[in-house]
């Protein structure tokens, strides 16, 4: 009985020797490194995800700002009138203060 | 030993000995290549475009921007169709409708001697096209043809304020320079300059994040908020054209600004050029005549000599003219009037009127040599005004010492004198101004990404008392009223101005026919809200500034006195 009991304590002791210890520690070392690593790459790839939307984005912002430019020139502004009726006065007539105009008879 | 352990011993020792002496050969003698091939897959940098800052006019609208556009270039090595034939395809695409079918044949020659050069790898076909040339040519799908972005330089307003703006080209290395007006003036501001980013990526390009990675930022280019108008641009252009092309005048220059602080509201000369397609412009087209070339300014002068002298006191509004019956003789020159007619009792205000040359010697002569260049130079005609604008020049005034009695004649009346229109409008403010000369300057703010900073070009002189100018100021407004220009005036309106026919020294002598005539005036006169130079080269018309020049002030004016809400008198 006392020898059975010994051997159980032995094997223990063995389980928890300083060589399976470094073993476990290792083995999670390397666990945390490779979990590390793999979020380390799908954070690049994620972070290569919101470059090429920023550069989508940039282009496109590029393009409205260069439509804007273009739309708000006087020359743009100055057809569209032109094409919805609009014309260049060709007299203008300046009244005196004490006239009444378009008044009550 | 048995014989089987010992040949195995020998092959193992071998194979060991191939093992290391490949090691070394991969490691050590090949290891640098190997080394800077494996960087370049692993490795991902790329420069950060710095685009160029915007040019706003005053009501923050556009007058010159970026945006993206690409250089379309073509791998040879990786083109499989007939090189003629893409030619033929890009050629239609690269080369605008309006230019013709002239046009689109010899960018198709040049397109097929750019595909077929021998020994290069990489050639750039086409730079600066936009995103619907760039749609439409990956439509043809053409094996071997690429784009790289490239930064486009807009004009909203086609060649509007071409002078003033300047324009992008390419220095010797290739790269992005401003030149002239403001793109030269500003060119360091406008710029910015490019980041770089360097880090490591896995096979499909993703940055790996376990190494380091370095970054530049880019830094923007400066936007510059500007005092000019575009309608006020706009309208002076179109009339300025329309005056040149109506008095048969070679050239023709404009300046408005604000005489209160110096803000130069429109510049524009005629013939003027595209920005767009500067290429096809010669040098001279890119001069900015307003600042960069300089002309005798004829009677319009007369007022600065006037002022200089009532404002040292040897005359006075009132003071008869002693000299004025008849012809004047300097030397061995006899000085005249415009139209040879006399008036013997002239005060000044008359010879300010009449534009008489006669009267005007008289005053110089008055004012004495020595005098009459101090006040020059204190209106500013040796120096430059100091504008933002890149090319301005300052013509230098004789010296001091050596100017005879003809050269103190002639330049009474503006002739052998010489100036820039810019200078010229710079001193005449002062006498719009109350007799405080200011610097005239086109941009008002520096726009970053974040901040905004004024620019401080205040510079303010006192050249001539305030009576003076008040004095100058009623004399022109009568010369308005009821010089030779009167035909032309604008009754009503609190318009001060004077015409100024100067003849053009060619070899020696004065051309007979040929002038430049000029109006230099300001409106309203008590409160200016603007001045106005127009200067017309050799019209052909007429020779007389009051049939050219005047007219033309006054086309423009009266646009402005709409523009800026200025009531007639009564």
């Amino acid at each position: 009985m006392r020898d059975r009991r010994k051997k159980v304590i032995s094997q223990k002791k063995k389980i928890l020797d300083k060589k399976n210890i470094s073993i476990l520690f290792l083995g999670l070392f390397i666990i945390f490194e490779l979990v590390l690593t793999i979020k380390a790459v799908t954070l690049g790839t994620t972070l290569s995800l919101y470059e090429k939307e920023e550069e989508r984005l940039s282009s496109e912002n590029k393009k409205l700002s260069r439509e804007l430019v273009q739309k708000t020139s006087l020359a743009e502004v100055e057809a569209k009138a032109k094409d919805l009726g609009f014309e260049r006065l060709e007299k203008v007539i300046y009244l005196t203060p004490g006239d009444s105009f378009a008044g009550k008879p | 030993m048995s014989i089987r352990l010992k040949l195995y011993s020998f092959a193992f020792f071998i194979a060991f000995l191939v093992l290391v002496v490949r090691l070394f050969y991969w490691q050590i003698y090949k290891g640098k290549e190997l080394s800077i091939q494996a960087r370049s897959q692993y490795e991902s940098s790329h420069s950060i475009d710095a685009f160029r800052g915007e040019i706003l006019a005053s009501d923050g609208t556009w007058l010159a921007a970026s945006s993206q556009g690409w250089l379309v270039y073509a791998s040879l090595d990786k083109i499989d169709d007939d090189h003629n034939k893409i030619a033929d395809q890009l050629s239609f695409l690269f080369v605008q409708e309006k230019d013709g079918e002239k046009a689109v044949l010899s960018e198709a020659d040049r397109l097929k001697e750019l595909l077929s050069r021998e020994n290069s790898v990489w050639v750039p076909l086409k730079h600066r096209v936009n995103d619907e040339v760039k749609i439409q040519i990956e439509a043809l799908g053409i094996k071997g043809i690429g784009f790289e972005p490239e930064e486009i330089r807009d004009y909203p307003e086609g060649s509007v304020a071409a002078h003033i703006l300047g324009f992008v080209g390419k220095n010797a290395q290739g790269e992005d320079l401003g030149y002239f007006g403001l793109e030269g003036y500003y060119d360091l501001s406008l710029s910015g300059r490019p980041g770089f980013l360097s880090r490591e990526a896995d096979a499909r390009g993703s940055p790996i994040f376990i190494e380091d990675s370095k970054k530049v930022s880019a830094i923007q280019g400066i936007s510059l908020l500007t005092h000019l108008d575009k309608a006020i641009q706009i309208t002076l252009e179109k009339k300025l054209k329309e005056g040149v092309e109506k008095y048969g005048a070679k050239s023709g220059t404009a300046i408005v600004m604000n005489p209160q602080d110096g803000r130069v509201l429109a510049m524009g000369s005629y013939p003027a050029y595209d920005q767009s397609s500067y290429w096809e412009y010669g040098d001279e087209f890119f001069i900015n005549p307003a600042i960069s070339s300089s002309f005798e300014p004829g009677s319009i002068f007369k007022v600065v000599v006037m002022a200089s002298a009532l404002d040292n006191g040897v005359v006075t509004p009132e003071t008869k003219c002693e000299i004025c019956g008849g012809p004047y003789k300097v030397d061995k020159y006899l000085i005249e009037t415009w139209n040879r007619k006399y008036n013997k009792d002239s005060n000044m205000q008359d010879v300010i009127i009449n534009s008489d040359n006669v009267g005007m010697v008289f005053v110089a002569n008055k004012l004495g040599k020595e005098k009459l260049y101090d006040y020059l130079k204190l209106f500013g005609f040796e120096d430059k005004t100091e504008i933002d604008l890149q090319g301005e020049i300052a013509p230098k005034l004789r010296e001091k010492s050596s100017w005879s009695d003809v050269d103190l004649a002639t330049a009474a009346f503006g002739q052998g004198i010489a100036t820039t229109p810019l200078q010229m409008v710079r001193a005449v403010s002062a006498i719009a101004n109350k007799g405080i000369l200011v610097k005239p300057n086109v941009v008002d703010q520096l726009i970053g990404e974040n901040w905004k900073e004024d620019v401080n070009q205040k510079h303010e002189q006192r050249v001539i008392s305030e009576g003076t100018a008040a004095q100058v100021t009623a004399m022109m407004v009568e010369a308005a009223k009821k010089g030779e220009s009167k035909w032309t005036h604008q009754a009503g309106f609190k318009i001060a101005g004077k015409t100024g026919t100067a003849q053009i020294p060619i070899s020696g002598h004065y051309d007979e026919e040929k002038t430049i005539a000029s109006f230099i005036g300001f409106a309203p006169y008590d409160d200016p809200k603007f001045i106005m130079l127009v200067s017309l080269q050799e019209p052909e018309s007429s020779q007389w500034a009051s049939e050219t020049a005047a007219p033309l002030w006054y086309a423009i004016a009266r646009d402005l006195f709409l523009y800026f809400g200025i009531q007639p008198e009564k």
